[in-house]
């Protein structure tokens, strides 16, 4: 079940198209990572989904509510956020923090149940610090303890690794992916790091120029992008037969001539056995494709 | 929208700006009466009293004098600060409409500015009493009537109704600026030269074109009854009367115009005390006084304005996204 679906989503600045008729499918329990160029249109939809702004045109659902329906003001109960930086009061301590969020939000912490969230963050040898006197990296972290205090069933992350150490990104790496895990909290998550997003995301959404390019999961990027060898030939079942003897198990036809060959195998080796069969070999490709190249390329097609 | 309120209380009592702000408060109203007081032991105004109770009551309430300006800008301060550093966002992520936040944001820049007010007015008023006296009898300072002025209970009740409405007024177009400007940059001018503006509008209009004409009329109209008492001034009374009715003209559009100005400028009953002179020569008293147009006329503009700014802003705010 999806818990979040944008239908022909659209924001227009100055009459300017930024988000174009954007179809996403968020799935309950996920970790949705949004990937794309700076300006792309991340922190816009984020921004859209979250209230701050109003769509254009074209809708979005959220907990199985229209973006117009007056009760999606419960359903956002639900909802924490970090869009663009941190919003923290910095004549307030961490706690002090807290505390106000917990206010206007409606829930009630006892003073253990705030030591616990600032000890999850590492901030709870802080005490009296006004928030004015952190570091980028302590605010971001403090930001991430004020997301978790509404017990959010749904997190919206744009960047939230900016500012963060090594130590740091690790630990935020866990931290989602224990919430994600352990309490079923689906997460929206945008970040220039993409290969930290790869080691959380059990989906992505690829934008581009305000376009949702692809929405894939993990498991199908994994496979798009594992080491390969492609070969192209012009007969498709003789080349099978002659590489199942080879030993290729794991492999994918494609109806234009195309075999991509996830097996290790040698290129010598499969050249050899293609000539053997009678095979003419039209065309021979190793790769390995990242998160990172597979949606640079997406966006070349695109184009 | 409790749960906004609360936290705006929290807030604001650990907001050091605040505290200081009440404390300057304070601090300018004990100087003035010292001040005052001061004073008083020094000039002889011949039985008028600068300090008074009822006195230092009316000039602080006066939106455009000393720490008037200190409140509208300690609101458009604070709700500007709600935009910068991002918690107008949280509140909208955590699923409050717009309209609750923008009622929250106007009732929290209401009580703001009610405890910036009170504690200025109230220690000005108090220490005004304590060293001045407060007895209506006592010609005093009125805002801008000038010295020698007497009020009485009913014109200090309908002014202080007058101030807290003008106060509304104002601060409900200065949260409806900060949240439009959401910086302080434009927002500060704008609230200045609104209030600049109209009080000075009130203030020139009233104590220098209708005022001066007003004065000359009543010194006319009082000659003339007194001359009445006593036979043989038949000449002198037919000569003041060609006077006035050569005014009378230009002092009706005077007050025509002066009519206008009690309707639509919210602040022209606390920028400008009208007063009526009764008795002559060495006897007058100069009363303040408010006519019941500028009175109703005054609590509708009012509240025209505030309602104005207040829906006004709520359906901007509602309409514009938040950064």
């Amino acid at each position: 079940m999806d818990l979040i679906t944008t239908n022909e989503l659209c924001k227009s600045y100055n009459k300017k198209l930024v988000i174009d008729h954007v179809n996403m499918h968020i799935p309950e329990s996920s970790i949705y990572g949004f990937v794309g160029e700076n300006g792309s249109g991340k922190t816009t939809i984020m921004r859209l989904l979250t209230g701050l702004a109003e769509p254009t045109s074209g809708t979005y659902e959220l907990f199985g509510l229209k973006n117009n329906d007056p009760r999606i003001y419960d359903k956002r109960k639900y909802i924490s956020a970090i869009v663009e930086t941190a919003s923290l009061i910095p004549t307030l301590t961490a706690k002090q923090n807290i505390r106000y969020y917990e206010l206007y939000t409606g829930i009630e912490l006892t003073e253990e149940q705030r030591d616990e969230l600032l000890t999850k963050v590492h901030l709870h040898d802080i005490e009296g610090k006004k928030v004015r006197n952190f570091s980028l990296g302590m605010r971001q972290r403090l930001a991430i303890a004020l997301a978790l205090v509404n017990n959010p069933k749904l997190m919206f992350l744009d960047e939230p690794m900016n500012g963060l150490d090594p130590e740091g990104i690790a630990e935020l790496r866990d931290l989602l992916i224990e919430l994600n895990q352990k309490d079923g909290i689906t997460v929206l998550i945008s970040s220039h790091i993409l290969s930290e997003l790869e080691k959380i995301a059990s989906c992505y959404g690829f934008i581009s120029h305000g376009k949702i390019l692809e929405e894939i999961t993990a498991q199908e990027l994994k496979e798009r992008c594992r080491k390969s060898l492609m070969v192209k030939v012009d007969k498709l079942d003789k080349a099978e037969k002659a590489l199942k003897l080879l030993g290729a198990l794991d492999y994918k036809v494609s109806p234009n001539g195309e075999i991509k060959i996830y097996d290790n195998l040698k290129i010598k080796d499969v050249v050899v056995c293609l000539d053997a069969a009678g095979v003419e070999l039209l065309g021979i490709n190793s790769s390995e494709e990242s998160v990172e190249d597979y949606y640079l390329n997406l966006v070349r097609e695109g184009k | 929208m409790s749960r906004l309120l609360k936290a705006f209380f929290f807030k604001i009592s650990k907001d050091i700006t605040f505290r200081i702000t009440l404390i300057i408060g304070g601090g300018v109203a004990i100087l003035s009466v010292l001040l005052f007081f001061l004073l008083d032991q020094l000039i002889d105004l011949e039985g008028v009293r600068l300090l008074t109770g009822h006195g230092m009551l009316i000039t602080a309430f006066s939106p455009a004098q000393n720490y008037g300006i200190a409140i509208p800008i300690n609101v458009v301060s604070f709700i500007v600060l709600e935009f910068t550093q991002g918690t107008i966002r949280n509140k909208i992520i955590a699923g409050h409409s717009k309209f609750k936040i923008y009622a929250s944001l106007y009732i929290s820049g209401l009580i703001l500015a009610a405890s910036l007010l009170f504690i200025y007015v109230g220690t000005l008023t108090l220490f005004g009493t304590i060293f001045g006296g407060f007895d209506i009898n006592v010609a005093t300072m009125l805002g801008t009537s000038g010295m020698g002025a007497y009020a009485t209970a009913e014109y200090i009740i309908k002014f202080v109704i007058h101030a807290l409405l003008a106060y509304t007024t104002i601060v409900s177009y200065a949260v409806f600026i900060a949240t439009t400007f959401r910086s302080m940059g434009p927002s500060i001018p704008l609230v200045f030269v609104a209030i600049f503006g109209l009080f000075f509008i009130g203030m020139i209009y009233g104590s220098m074109v209708i005022g001066i004409a007003r004065a000359e009329w009543q010194s006319y109209s009082n000659t003339i009854e007194e001359l009445a008492k006593e036979p043989g001034n038949e000449l002198a009374i037919a000569a003041i009367e060609e006077n006035m009715a050569e005014m009378k003209p230009t002092y009706d559009s005077m007050l025509t115009v002066e009519n206008i100005l009690k309707c639509v400028d919210p602040l022209y009953s606390v920028s400008y005390t009208e007063t009526y002179m009764v008795g002559v020569g060495e006897n007058t008293k100069t009363f303040a006084t408010m006519d019941n147009l500028g009175f109703y006329g005054g609590i509708a503009s009012n509240l025209a304005y505030s309602a104005a700014f207040f829906f006004g802003g709520a359906c901007l705010f509602k309409k514009r996204d938040v950064k």
